[in-house]
């Protein structure tokens, strides 16, 4: 294996990390603060990116990209919120509220893919991304565009990890996710607090979906394959902390690249899927994590 | 003891042999391939929902490997008849081994984790075991599956003539030993080890259920059918393809389940037809039909998360009630006759604070006993005392809500102890009964000490077939002897059977001597029996205890020694601490001595009656509340 | 439980009923999946037999008779769904044809069809329908391939490039070759196959890569794997369009100087939109794809008739489907009564005619159509400046081949 090489791999292993960190780290917000699994991420990620295609036609080669992904990370935004209400509210107190938020987001995760097949078809489109030109790192060629994509992930998570721990609202959310009761007797609009993690995490989805889709194509159940690593990515990390899962992310896109180099693509995923089954059984609470949960 | 009574003898029993024989004689009727293969596919769904129930429902182990159970026996099947040539019927009946044998495999990872956890681990196993499968093609076929499995035939008969005839049956008959698998599972002792695992974990372990033996059964045992039915499959669509590992498989088999409602063995059944019925329905709609099924079942869940089942047992309820509504005011106004005969004086409506009530009053006499009846009976119970006591005392009886011609009462407000007191009190006030003598029976014991405790007037107070209790929970089990009664007292819905059972052990009366009695088992609101038994924890005991201990005026137990119900040496005791320590034993008496032994009774109670009424006369001994 | 059991038996019954009207009207099959992953193919299919009977039925019907399309959906080509798709059909009064795509890829389906005796005609893959019915082709009267013979894949790609190299295009000069292949029936049987016809040529085999049937999330470690040892030919059978596209998206980053041949995935159209630039220079091949060149008039006629319609320009399904229901209306025309299945099925068979794909004529060992330069050929294009051009065989094509930007001059 040549230098050259490992850089190619590890730089492909690095530009998908980052996809997986900003979805993963959605992903985790709902469940290290509401305690569930959310399945219908997968379709979130999905809507998020069609929302941001249909804007993006507006202006297909100038802004139209930006554009797009604003709107569509404002509208998921909304749609997340609502969406705790819809989908985990109704059973917050029940006892298998585990179970029954599963099938809740499962049927969400139908609901929107079909959703999506009705009004957007069923065919790959592509969201054109607003650069197209190639850079060179140390003779490895990387389209411009994943760098960029790498950059606004980084300083969005950079930018939401400030916010939980410097900005009120963002405390008030960790303290909810520490300790729920604790946070309800203190005074804390804990209904609101969730529906914002929710919102937040929908958000977080529908930028993932708009680069993917620019980076490379969408359809409306391709949302099942993002959520499939997110959940390795989750499990592995951990959410002990905000940036667990960020580790995670990069440690899954950087063995997937070189898994599948030396072994190739075909037993990637069972690779990661003995590992996270390891990183079960030997320390649930995943690599980074501790005992405790937290933001 | 848990009340577990034979299947026959259960509500469910007519609706259940009903549906097997419509759908034994079925094929007669829908004799096209299309039909008859939409009926396999939803027994076979049926059983993979129903027996997802052990794990996820009744051990609380969120096992979302359960259709590689099914994979598992699909591809068994396809490689012993295929690959290793062995006869098919041997082939689909070794299909549990290999899925027991994963089951208890992956019961080893998950022991240490709870909740998602479990699912995320083995909806990681079942991609490995799909990794696996799919590469192993030189068998398996890869992803694109092994096809032309034998099929099953018995003597040259193939299972697929006459239109699938053979595999419908054999799918009905794999759904029917299935469910009956299940139902026996629940009611054993490993199905009862798994709840307490489920309810209470660390208590469970700590009665000496092993957790991780508990956890093994759950994950061997809800593999056996799974298997079947996928070898079952493997033989009907001669296909096994690796989307059966799939997350659209998974979604459509959870569907059922919660939709049917988890913890019952029922709901999948019937959630079974309604998917699958629908799906194929709406089939021409596409993604529409996708977009109904996940709104319906967001629907239910949101509304009805038990699922259907409990939504049918709940219209099943509120239907009973409305059915006991009728026959109550029907009752009311077409049996005066019989009633007037049995308690030698009418009845009237007298309104309270918790609705109208049926108020029978001798009207005459100055002394005054009310009685007050017991669960799922009717103040006709006491036509013996009314008989002979009229003479002396005026004597009145009131049917509770939701019993005898008393119309039904609010479930959430009028179907409690405490209400039942404050009607108690009600119709003292309104018929001005002044301080009258108390006299209840069963659960009418415990309204009339509530009704004691909290102050009211009286003189004079006798319980019978009741045990007070000290402190709740824990004198419950003391009080009572562990029979199927407690059960019955607090189901809501009871089978003929359980009618006539509960009929018979509170009264020791047949039908023809105590029509009346059993009349009234048929016509109580279950509602009322439910709540009764849901609020007693509400009920303020100590203060009943507290009276008992301190009260001035003349208390006795007047208990029969055959009563199969309370347990005498407790009550004993318990009468030891109180001030007035009298239990009165009539021989050869049961739950209701007053009823069975009226002479012996009457003759018990009245020394106590005069005790009470003299002091109401005498202020000196009287130091009253 | 019985109200919800009166509801499933209603359902069932309601079905049934529905099923039980108008006999004059033949009901034409069709197995699509309207939902899923590919339903963009199901689309396609439906439209093609759908256009073919708004044209019988404005002609005044066949032999009497005129149509309506009843579509089932087999939604993830699963066993249960693909079954209980086809015994919906089979089950509904009227059906007496049943035409597809592809519904399962193991071709199972064709047992259920052949069982009632139900003429189908599927262009699904030929090598699995093959497997089903090489044994005793005359149980499977019913059933006729429209796709040919899958053979052509494996053994034309090696002469045709060897046949470019030869015209100068482009030079050869270590034979080598990376192929890499999805682990699904199609990709894998031409993938074992193209490898057996290039070591026979004396080729090497530089890189031999099987991915996992599925959504390919990053192609880079293996063109990386490609570039360690720079092959002459690079092939990959995925025929997923968006795996393809993303293949040849990232392959343009840090191109090697080699000839790239893509399975099928070009022929949608959606690739070419989804490659934009990159995807000039792409070379792939068809067998029974639309012959739309002068040479050929009724892959011509077909075409246009599709876009004149639709507006679209059609993959390979929508033509397809079109022609298979004509050799079901031509079959009719012969027969008369649609219900007399056996002799429909075997008119079918018998049909030798000008299909879009070339000229059919099924093989009566296999009920598979006959692949060749005489029959249905493999046909070869290169995309260039956005469109497929077919530069081979002689006898259609319609350009020459360029030599792609990304290879060294």
């Amino acid at each position: 294996m040549s230098f050259e090489t490992l850089l190619f791999v590890l730089a492909s292993g690095i530009l998908l990390g980052g996809l997986y960190a900003l979805m993963a780290t959605g992903l985790a917000v709902v469940w290290t603060t509401l305690g569930v699994f959310n399945f219908a991420h997968g379709s979130f990620v999905a809507l998020g990116a069609y929302i941001a295609w249909q804007v993006s036609q507006l202006a297909p080669t100038g802004p139209g990209f930006v554009i797009g992904t604003c709107v569509a990370v404002t509208t998921m935004f909304g749609f997340g919120m609502m969406a705790h209400f819809i989908l985990i509210k109704p059973f917050e107190r029940n006892p298998s509220m585990v179970l029954l938020a599963v099938i809740a987001t499962l049927a969400a995760a139908t609901l929107i893919e079909n959703s999506l097949l009705l009004i957007w078809g069923p065919r790959d489109k592509l969201i054109a991304p607003p650069i197209t030109e190639h850079v060179s790192i140390l003779s490895v060629h990387i389209n411009a565009f994943e760098l960029m994509a790498l950059g606004v992930s980084a300083l969005t998570l950079l930018a939401l990890a400030l916010f939980l721990r410097r900005a009120r609202l963002g405390r008030s959310m960790r303290a909810v996710a520490q300790n729920r009761e604790a946070a309800e007797l203190m005074g804390l609009n804990v209904p609101l607090l969730f529906a914002l993690a929710f919102g937040l995490s929908a958000a977080a989805a529908a930028l993932a979906g708009s680069f993917i889709g620019a980076i490379r194509f969408i359809n409306p159940s391709f949302g099942v394959d993002p959520l499939m690593k997110a959940l390795v990515v989750v499990i592995l990390g951990g959410v002990a902390r905000f940036s667990s899962p960020i580790y995670a992310a990069f440690l899954v896109g950087i063995t997937e690249a070189f898994a599948s180099f030396f072994l190739g693509l075909y037993w990637t995923p069972a690779v990661l899927f003995s590992m996270m089954i390891a990183v079960l059984l030997i320390k649930p609470e995943g690599l980074f994590g501790y005992q405790s949960k937290t933001l | 003891m848990k009340y577990a009574p034979p299947f026959q003898r259960t509500n469910g029993f007519r609706p259940v042999l009903l549906t097997f024989a419509v759908l034994m004689i079925l094929p007669l009727g829908l004799t096209d391939i299309y039909s008859r293969h939409i009926l396999i596919l939803i027994f076979l769904y049926a059983v993979l929902a129903s027996n997802w129930d052990i794990s996820l429902g009744l051990s609380g182990v969120f096992n979302f490997a359960h259709l590689a159970y099914f994979a598992i026996g699909l591809y068994t099947y396809a490689l012993l008849s295929k690959v290793l040539h062995i006869d098919p019927w041997f082939a689909l009946a070794f299909t549990p081994i290999p899925a027991i044998i994963f089951g208890l495999l992956l019961a080893a990872p998950i022991l240490r984790l709870d909740g998602i956890y479990v699912i995320l681990v083995t909806i990681a196993a079942v991609q490995l075991l799909q990794q696996i499968t799919v590469s192993q093609s030189t068998y398996t076929g890869g992803t694109g599956g092994m096809i032309l499995l034998p099929r099953l035939e018995i003597a040259g008969y193939r299972f697929s003539d006459d239109n699938r005839l053979g595999y419908y049956y054999l799918s009905l008959t794999l759904l029917a030993a299935s469910t009956m698998f299940l139902y026996k599972l629940e009611r054993s002792s490993i199905g009862r080890a798994m709840k307490a695992m489920r309810d209470n974990k660390y208590y469970a372990i700590s009665r000496g259920v092993s957790e991780a033996r508990t956890r093994a059964m759950t994950m061997g045992i809800s593999a056996i059918f799974p298997a079947l039915a996928g070898g079952f499959q493997g033989a009907y669509l001669r296909v096994a393809s690796p989307d059966v590992f799939g997350l659209g498989f998974l979604t459509v088999i959870l569907s059922i389940l919660l939709l049917g409602g988890v913890a019952t063995v029922w709901g999948p059944l019937i959630a079974a037809f309604v998917v699958v019925g629908f799906s194929q329905l709406a089939s021409d709609y596409g993604a529409w039909r996708n977009i109904f099924l996940a709104i319906m079942i967001l629907g239910v869940i949101v509304i009805y998360p038990g699922g259907l089942f409990a939504a049918l047992q709940e219209s099943w309820r509120q239907a009973n009630r409305k059915k006991t509504q009728v026959i109550a005011s029907w009752s009311r106004h077409a049996r005066v006759a019989d009633r007037l005969r049995l308690m030698g004086a009418p009845d009237k409506l007298v309104v309270t604070r918790h609705g109208p009530i049926s108020v029978c009053d001798t009207q005459v006499g100055e002394r005054v006993i009310l009685f007050i009846h017991g669960n799922s009976s009717c103040k006709e119970i006491f036509h013996h005392q009314f008989q002979a006591l009229r003479t002396h005392y005026r004597l009145v009886a009131f049917d509770l809500p939701g019993h005898g011609v008393s119309p039904n009462g609010r479930p959430d407000k009028d179907y409690r102890i405490e209400a039942y007191a404050t009607i108690a009190a009600d119709i003292i006030e309104r018929l001005q009964l002044g301080k009258p003598f108390l006299f209840g029976w069963s659960l009418g014991g415990y309204v009339a000490l509530e009704y004691a405790a909290s102050g009211h007037p009286l003189c004079g107070l006798a319980i019978s077939g009741t045990s007070p209790i000290a402190t709740y929970p824990e004198d419950m089990s003391r009080a009572y002897q562990p029979t199927t009664h407690m059960e019955l007292a607090s189901t809501p819905i009871h089978s003929p059977h359980e009618k006539a059972d509960y009929a018979w052990h509170t009264t020791r009366q047949s039908r023809t001597e105590a029509l009346f009695a059993w009349r009234a088992v048929w016509r109580t609101d279950g509602e009322a029996r439910r709540q009764a038994f849901a609020f007693l924890p509400s009920v303020k005991w100590h203060r009943q205890m507290t009276f008992l201990r301190t009260t001035q005026n003349p208390f006795a137990m007047i208990n029969g020694p055959e009563d199969p119900f309370i347990n005498h040496k407790y009550c004993a005791r318990l009468m030891r601490l109180c001030r007035n320590d009298i239990v009165h034993l009539i021989d050869s008496a049961g739950h209701a001595p007053f009823l069975e032994k009226p002479e012996t009774f009457n003759e018990t109670i009245r020394p106590l009656l005069n005790m009470s009424f003299e002091s109401q006369t005498n202020p000196s001994n009287n130091r009253g509340h | 439980m019985k109200r919800f059991l009166l509801i499933g038996m209603c359902s069932v019954l309601i079905s049934m009923s529905a099923a039980t009207t108008q006999a004059e009207v033949v009901k034409i099959g069709v197995l699509a999946p309207l939902t899923g992953a590919t339903a963009s193919d199901g689309e396609e299919f439906v439209r093609g037999v759908e256009l073919a009977v708004k044209e019988a039925n404005q002609a005044g019907g066949i032999a009497g008779h005129t149509f309506e399309v009843v579509v089932a959906d087999v939604i993830d080509h699963s066993a249960a769904n693909v079954s209980a798709a086809a015994e919906r059909l089979i089950g509904t009064d009227g059906v007496e044809i049943i035409l597809t795509g592809y519904a399962s890829l193991s071709m199972f389906e064709v047992e259920l069809m052949a069982e009632v005796n139900m003429p189908y005609i599927p262009s699904g893959p030929s090598p699995q329908f093959a497997a089903i019915t090489r044994d005793s082709p005359d149980d499977f009267n019913c059933c006729w391939s429209f796709t040919a013979d899958f053979i052509g894949y494996e053994t034309d790609v090696t002469p045709q490039i060897q046949a470019l190299s030869d015209a100068g295009h482009f030079d050869l000069p270590n034979k080598t070759v990376a192929i890499i292949s999805s682990d699904n029936p199609y990709s894998k049987t031409i993938s074992e196959g193209m490898k057996v016809a290039f070591s026979e040529a004396g080729w090497t085999i530089t890189l031999d890569e099987l991915v996992p049937f599925g959504a390919v999330a990053d192609w880079r470690p293996i063109l990386a794997k490609v570039r360690e040892n720079p092959p002459d030919v690079v092939i990959n059978t995925d025929y997923i369009p968006s795996n393809a596209a993303l293949f040849t998206n990232q392959f343009r980053e840090n191109p090697t100087n080699s000839v790239v041949f893509l399975q099928y995935a070009p022929l949608v159209p959606e690739f070419i939109e989804l490659t934009g630039e990159n995807g000039n220079g792409i070379l792939y091949n068809a067998i029974g794809a639309t012959l739309n060149v002068d040479a050929h008039p009724r892959g011509m006629e077909v075409f246009q008739k599709y876009v004149t319609e639709y507006g679209d320009e059609p993959g390979t399904y929508g033509p397809s489907l079109y022609e298979q229901a004509t050799l079901y209306f031509e079959a009719l025309k012969k027969v008369g009564d649609p219900t007399n299945r056996t002799a429909i099925g075997q008119a079918i068979g018998d049909i030798k005619r000008d299909v879009i794909s070339g000229y059919l004529e099924f093989d009566p060992d296999t009920h598979i159509a006959k692949v060749g330069l005489d029959y249905i050929p493999v046909t070869f294009f290169q995309i260039q400046d956005g469109k497929g051009v077919m530069i081979g065989p002689d006898k259609y094509k319609e350009g020459d081949f360029v030599k792609p930007d990304w290879m060294s001059p």
